[in-house]
């Protein structure tokens, strides 16, 4: 259930600074585009910067970047909004977690702070730690009355079967807005826009991308990313939601691998959360970028054909 | 001064206190905020090390105080106020009929303890599947035949809600491992067929026959004991997936069952802070009522006057409460003549 | 095998706190209930990861083994570990903090190598570690170019960090040691598949999936942490 006290104190600004996601923008790009024009729609004004880079989490988890690298490169990018005055708000898990975490033990280690800020300010910044961190899922929920009046295209009579991802729950068992072990609000989000939600086993297990054992551990990787799509394909939901990029990006390809290789066919759609509430909302299909999925292409067009194009 | 004495709580502790106050010649009143006495010991169908039939046993204690003419027994009652001091306390009792008042001499606080409800393990499942239970409700479905008939696996969790600083308390609940035990001996006469699976951190046999009791389920009774907290219950195809490490080999293993039962932390009882906030007596960090000295003097409270007795202090067995039962009756006599 | 106590480092974890700067507190608290491991992705397949054991041998001072297993380097970064934890240990965190003293030690650099990668030609080049690049020939196949689908959402068609943004974070990565550690540990080369030639997109295409995909048997599962490769010939550079 979702913690309804934490919910309440996400405000509901009238801009926010909206933080980009590496996959989102190069692989998916209807993440990208979604997440703006719905938050647009629902009444927030979404602001950008291109002086944002990756946030990178990454490279740090990636032990490219030790915390001496990473720190100071969290700052500057939280101290984009800061100057703007504004909140942050993320589409991806993995920004979420390490925005949060990072930006949290900076604010609570003055040293710290101070040397990071000693860099910043060689490039005439500042990190001051006013700002908060939300994912746009969390968004949604919080907004999920002028969500309800917002649909224009009901997912009626549509599977979709959930996937938050562990960098949200798991890493934020104190900060998320659900309990880690059986959360709901993604399931309550898909019956506002009119869906029906599909339970499945595997629904609280990680994707499998294993962060970087997609790359150097590929084994592992895919023997579990197998399990959690066996389980998905048990249920048959028409859309499997998720709300981070990287979870995303490893649903939709390894269905993919699997089926050319032979070890399986594996046919549902992965969208993120934006692209879910973007349908829901009306947007133009061109917006939702589906064009980039690499699976289930066929199904996603009869979703489509079923609530209208 | 009054020689009348209090007792809060009609469980085995209260009971046994009330008891042994009358055999010495004092006059007792013995208040239930439920309608019946028994407290928890009422809700069990056998107890340990040596399955008896607790309902017998615990009807019979109940039956000698009521017929004991020295004591008063008001159920559905609670304390509504207390003020004075040893020898002379005022207290105000609400019953079902309205308030009375009444002067006492000494007031022992037996009040029990409270199974914890596991709500907040949303891993285990509690509350989402109906076949995962805690040993409370296992008692229950003991008592009325309603334990899985068949070819089935139960496993049974220890340590819900104790030994957990993120979700429950860090202290030990000290007897689940010895019930746990119990039910899963339980199961195994039930249902014959049945296969059970006891998932344990460290297994505290703390008592007389209590290791002796443990070994029988492991060598007599065939139960397997797996070192290692579950991790994860989920939901499939009408059956529940139990992950866990069976921690002597390092190795993750999965359960497929019938019915998970979490043996759910001993917690004080509802309102304690209340209660002793209204007797102006203090209570440890997480509710049980706090001694002055836990070693010569465990059943006396910070206030002269004031005994306590049973598992609203710590995690308690029945033999222990009633061996505090009899010793705060033994105080609550020094001070009420 | 008998391990003799006396070559364990008995205040190594408290010597490391400090050096770690908070990211790693509280292992001592660890109760080995196997709570983590029970829910472990990494765990349940591979034979012998086990994040309850790299906790026992922290605290134990046994770092040694710890340092040079290839264990270390199979964590998912799942973080359910944390999330279940009774006692609170962000275990993740130790992880993270244990591969970089291992790669200190030589140990790991082959994993890394595959991962510098991103962060030189990716992220400090254009600012976004996910590049547009692709290297998954099947996707290319499928998509085609992203540009157009971006543009198609009315996005530009190309999302270009600012040269200033691209400059700060390079310059917090020469500041910071980033840099000269990344020239130290050096990189892979990253293919392009919208660049390659047909050769290399078939050799890509016909490259099996990892042998042990599905095939994983629980028979081999024991404690085996194994020795990586390239340990102690990479810490004498």
């Amino acid at each position: 259930m979702p913690r309804l006290d934490k919910v309440a104190q996400i405000p509901k600004p009238d801009k926010i600074f909206v933080f980009k996601s590496c996959v989102a923008s190069n692989k998916y790009p209807g993440i990208e585009a979604c997440s703006s024009d719905s938050l647009r729609i629902l009444g927030i004004e979404p602001v950008d910067s291109d002086e944002q880079t990756c946030c990178g989490g990454f490279v740090t988890f990636a032990n490219v970047a030790a915390p001496t690298a990473s720190m100071p490169a969290v700052a500057r990018n939280l101290s984009l909004a800061e100057e703007k005055g504004l909140d942050t708000c993320v589409v991806c898990n993995g920004c979420w977690t390490f925005l949060n975490e990072f930006g949290h033990f900076m604010n609570h280690n003055a040293e710290v702070k101070a040397s990071v800020n000693m860099m910043l300010n060689m490039m005439g910044k500042e990190y001051k730690g006013t700002g908060s961190v939300y994912h746009i899922a969390e968004m949604y929920y919080r907004l999920k009355e002028e969500l309800a009046e917002n649909v224009k295209r009901p997912l009626k009579g549509i599977k979709v079967a959930t996937h938050y991802g562990c960098h949200y729950l798991g890493g934020g068992k104190y900060t998320a807005i659900d309990d880690a072990q059986m959360p709901s609000y993604l399931e309550e989000i898909i019956e506002i826009l009119g869906g029906e939600v599909v339970p499945y086993t595997a629904n609280r297990e990680c994707c499998g991308t294993g962060f970087t054992q997609v790359i150097n551990g590929k084994d592992l990787s895919l023997e579990h990313t197998k399990t959690k799509l066996d389980s998905v394909k048990e249920a048959d939901p028409d859309i499997l939601v998720v709300q981070c990029p990287y979870c995303h990006s490893q649903l939709d390809r390894i269905q993919q691998q699997f089926n050319y290789r032979d070890e399986g066919d594996f046919q549902t759609p992965i969208l993120h959360i934006a692209q879910l509430v973007g349908m829901g909302l009306g947007l133009d299909v061109a917006k939702l970028g589906f064009a980039a999925h690499v699976s289930g292409r066929a199904r996603l067009e009869n979703v489509l054909d079923r609530i209208g194009r | 001064m009054s020689k009348k004495t209090l007792v809060i709580g009609g469980g085995i502790a209260g009971i046994t206190a009330a008891q042994k106050i009358a055999q010495n010649g004092g006059d007792v009143i013995l208040i239930e905020k439920e309608d019946a006495l028994g407290g928890n010991f009422a809700k069990l169908t056998y107890t340990f090390p040596v399955l008896g039939d607790a309902k017998a046993l615990v009807s019979q204690e109940v039956q000698k105080v009521q017929t004991t003419p020295s004591i008063e027994i008001l159920t559905n009652t609670t304390l509504t106020a207390c003020q004075g001091s040893v020898g002379d306390f005022s207290v105000e009792l609400k019953t079902l009929s309205g308030t009375r008042q009444e002067i006492v001499g000494a007031i022992i606080v037996a009040a029990g303890f409270h199974y914890m409800e596991p709500t907040a393990y949303t891993e285990y499942s509690y509350g989402r599947s109906p076949k995962v239970v805690t040993s409370l409700e296992f008692e229950k479905m003991a008592a009325e035949n309603r334990l899985p008939q068949g070819n089935v696996r139960v496993v049974f969790v220890h340590c819900v809600g104790s030994r957990d600083k993120a979700k429950g308390y860090v202290y030990c609940s000290k007897i689940c491992c010895s019930y746990s035990a119990k039910h899963a001996i339980m199961m195994k006469k039930a249902n014959p067929q049945s296969k059970s699976y006891v998932f344990y951190i460290d297994i505290r046999a703390l008592g007389k026959g209590y290791e002796e009791f443990i070994r029988s389920a492991m060598e007599e009774h065939n139960v397997r004991y797996i070192r290692g907290r579950v991790a994860k219950v989920l939901e499939s195809e009408g059956k529940l997936l139990v992950r866990a490490e069976d921690s002597l080999m390092g190795n993750p293993v999965e359960v497929e069952a019938d019915l998970v039962v979490l043996a759910s932390a001993m917690e004080p009882p509802v309102g304690s802070r209340d209660l002793a906030a209204m007797l102006g007596i203090a209570t440890d960090e997480y509710g049980f009522f706090q001694d002055v000295e836990s070693n010569v003097r465990p059943c006396h409270s910070s206030k002269p006057g004031i005994f306590l007795a049973g598992s609203c202090t710590q995690p308690m067995e029945i033999a222990s409460a009633v061996a505090m039962g009899g010793l705060s009756a033994s105080e609550a006599l020094a001070v009420t003549r | 095998m008998l391990e003799q106590v006396k070559d364990w480092d008995d205040d190594f974890y408290e010597r490391w706190k400090p050096i770690a700067m908070g990211f790693v507190n509280e292992a001592e608290r660890c109760l080995q209930c196997g709570k983590c491991t029970g829910q472990c992705p990494a765990a349940a397949v591979t034979p012998g990861y086990n994040p309850r054991k790299l906790i026992r041998d922290l605290v134990d001072g046994n770092i040694k083994r710890i340092l040079s297993s290839v264990e270390l380097w199979q964590c998912f970064f799942c973080s359910g570990c944390y999330s279940t934890c009774p006692m609170d240990i962000n275990f993740p965190f130790f992880i993270f903090m244990l591969r970089l003293g291992a790669m200190n030690e030589g140990y790991g650099w082959e994993d890394v190598k595959q991962l510098e990668a991103y962060a030189e030609k990716d992220y400090l080049k254009d600012g976004i570690t996910v590049s547009i690049r692709e290297r998954n020939p099947f996707v290319v196949d499928t998509v085609g170019d992203i540009g157009k689908i971006r543009e198609a959402a009315g996005l530009p068609t190309k999302r270009v960090v600012s040269k200033r943004g691209v400059a700060e974070i390079n310059m917090i990565s020469d500041l910071s040691g980033m840099t000269s550690f990344m020239k130290k540990i050096g990189g892979v080369d990253l293919l392009d598949c919208n660049t390659c030639d047909d050769a290399q997109a078939r050799r890509c295409k016909t490259k099996p999936l990892p042998s042990k995909v599905g095939k994983i048997t629980t028979k081999t599962r024991f404690y085996n942490y194994g020795e990586p490769s390239g340990g102690k010939t990479n810490a004498k550079t």
